[in-house]
């Protein structure tokens, strides 16, 4: 599903990846940990194409990032720290924007069925603007929900939502991984998910450490 | 051409939900339109040779002004980033945002030239041959503007660098829109609406070259 191969990259003269590389199968699930600034963001950014590794690179179902061009928003799914919403259109508008521009199509009761799931069907007309940061994570992630794809990347998604919105979305990370999907997710927050790995990535002084825990599950 | 609309769509919609920036827009003109007609005084033959700089001025800052309001709130909420990992390239991205800030200013300049107008005392002649004009260069400084929006954030919102960078490229379009009628039917005057196009016709490659290496670099 995706292939990360050797990667380096030198961002303000400092090295963030030395030779990493990491392989993500279909139905894993994958944890990248770290402190502040070891460079998970960065990491999701170069899988998804907006920086190019000085070295290295990265596939995507066996297709480089750059060849799939506009392919990109059907091979995976990328939802940012940043949650990508405009202040001033409301919930709806937000979502229907995106849905037009990922060129999907869903049914008005799909459509409402997704906005219950995280709690959001009762105020989908308000502007974004009107709510908390927990209602605006909430309403980036309900994108997941519409997504056909089979990858998903996800920065940061715990940052920010309650305990039952957190619970909702590992009963929606679960179903996606039983129908034959892939996450990379990156979180400070310790999870209880039956992970595939977790990669913890730490500030490469000399050498990168680079650290994976093989079956690595059920933290609780 | 289907990814096109859907951008110009998501554009549209924000632009006419955030009236603030074109409200912004009006005001800062008017103002600043007033605030010569009140230094210089109501003498006429003082007022209305330097109408058309006035005029010039004030409709290029109000320009940097605004177009930061297009590229900004996409930058801050990570929406500029969604769009590129969503396939879309940075020339489509940088064209649609150039596009519908031209649009959205046609109506206000043409409503807002004629009534400066009138505290100046200009003959209706000149008024139409001012706003002729004024849309005929419009496209340019509007890609010069959005560039100029792109810079402020490459340069970490410096203000300063912005200006230097960004207002020569303004001279030559104030040079040729200011100087005397082309509506005398000699070849000089004509010449100058040829000028005007030609130097949008070099602006265009050149500002979508340039924006896509800003938007690019802004993910860094």
């Amino acid at each position: 599903m995706l292939e990360v191969n050797s990667i380096y990259l030198y961002r303000n003269r400092k090295q963030v990846f030395k030779d990493f590389s990491l392989n993500l199968k279909n139905s894993e699930i994958i944890l990248l940990e770290g402190e502040n600034g070891v460079g998970k963001t960065s990491l999701l950014n170069i899988i998804a194409g907006l920086i190019i590794p000085n070295k290295g690179f990265v596939k995507i179902c066996k297709k480089s990032i750059f060849e799939l061009g506009k392919q990109r928003k059907k091979k995976f799914t990328y939802i940012p720290d940043k949650n990508c919403l405009k202040e001033n259109l409301s919930i709806n508008e937000n979502l229907k924007s995106w849905l037009k521009l990922s060129n999907l199509s869903v049914n008005n009761n799909d459509y409402q069925k997704a906005l219950k799931i995280f709690s959001l069907n009762g105020i989908q007309e308000s502007l974004v603007k009107s709510l908390s940061q927990g209602q605006k994570k909430k309403v980036a992630l309900t994108k997941l929900l519409f997504s056909k794809s089979k990858l998903w990347l996800l920065d940061e998604p715990l940052n920010g939502i309650d305990a039952k919105t957190t619970t909702t979305l590992k009963k929606v990370m679960v179903r996606h991984l039983k129908q034959n999907g892939s996450i990379l997710f990156s979180s400070h927050v310790k999870s209880n998910l039956k992970l595939t790995k977790r990669i913890l990535l730490k500030k490469i002084k000399k050498k990168l450490n680079f650290e994976s825990l093989d079956n690595w599950e059920n933290f609780k | 051409m289907r990814n096109f609309k859907n951008l110009i769509y998501r554009e549209f919609i924000i632009s006419f939900k955030n009236t603030k920036s074109l409200y912004s827009y009006c005001t800062f003109f008017f103002t600043s339109i007033l605030l010569f007609v009140f230094a210089i005084g109501p003498d006429i033959s003082v007022l209305s040779p330097i109408y058309k700089p006035i005029l010039w001025m004030i409709t290029i800052f109000s320009l940097i002004l605004i177009s930061e309001s297009f590229v900004f709130e996409d930058f801050l909420d990570g929406s500029l980033s969604e769009l590129q990992f969503l396939g879309y390239s940075e020339e489509i991205i940088f064209l649609s945002k150039c596009l519908v800030m031209f649009i959205s200013l046609i109506v206000p300049n043409i409503i807002l030239i004629p009534i400066s107008s009138i505290l100046f005392k200009i003959n209706f002649h000149d008024v139409i041959e001012i706003t002729a004009l004024f849309i005929i260069s419009l496209p340019t400084i509007t890609l010069i503007s959005i560039l100029s929006a792109l810079f402020s954030l490459q340069v970490k919102r410096n203000k300063f660098i912005q200006f230097i960078l960004i207002m020569p490229f303004f001279i030559p379009i104030i040079i040729i829109a200011t100087s005397e009628s082309f509506f005398v039917t000699d070849l000089g005057n004509e010449f100058k609406i040829f000028v005007l196009i030609g130097l949008f016709l070099i602006t265009l490659p050149l500002s979508i070259l340039i924006g896509k290496l800003i938007i690019k670099e802004l993910n860094y």
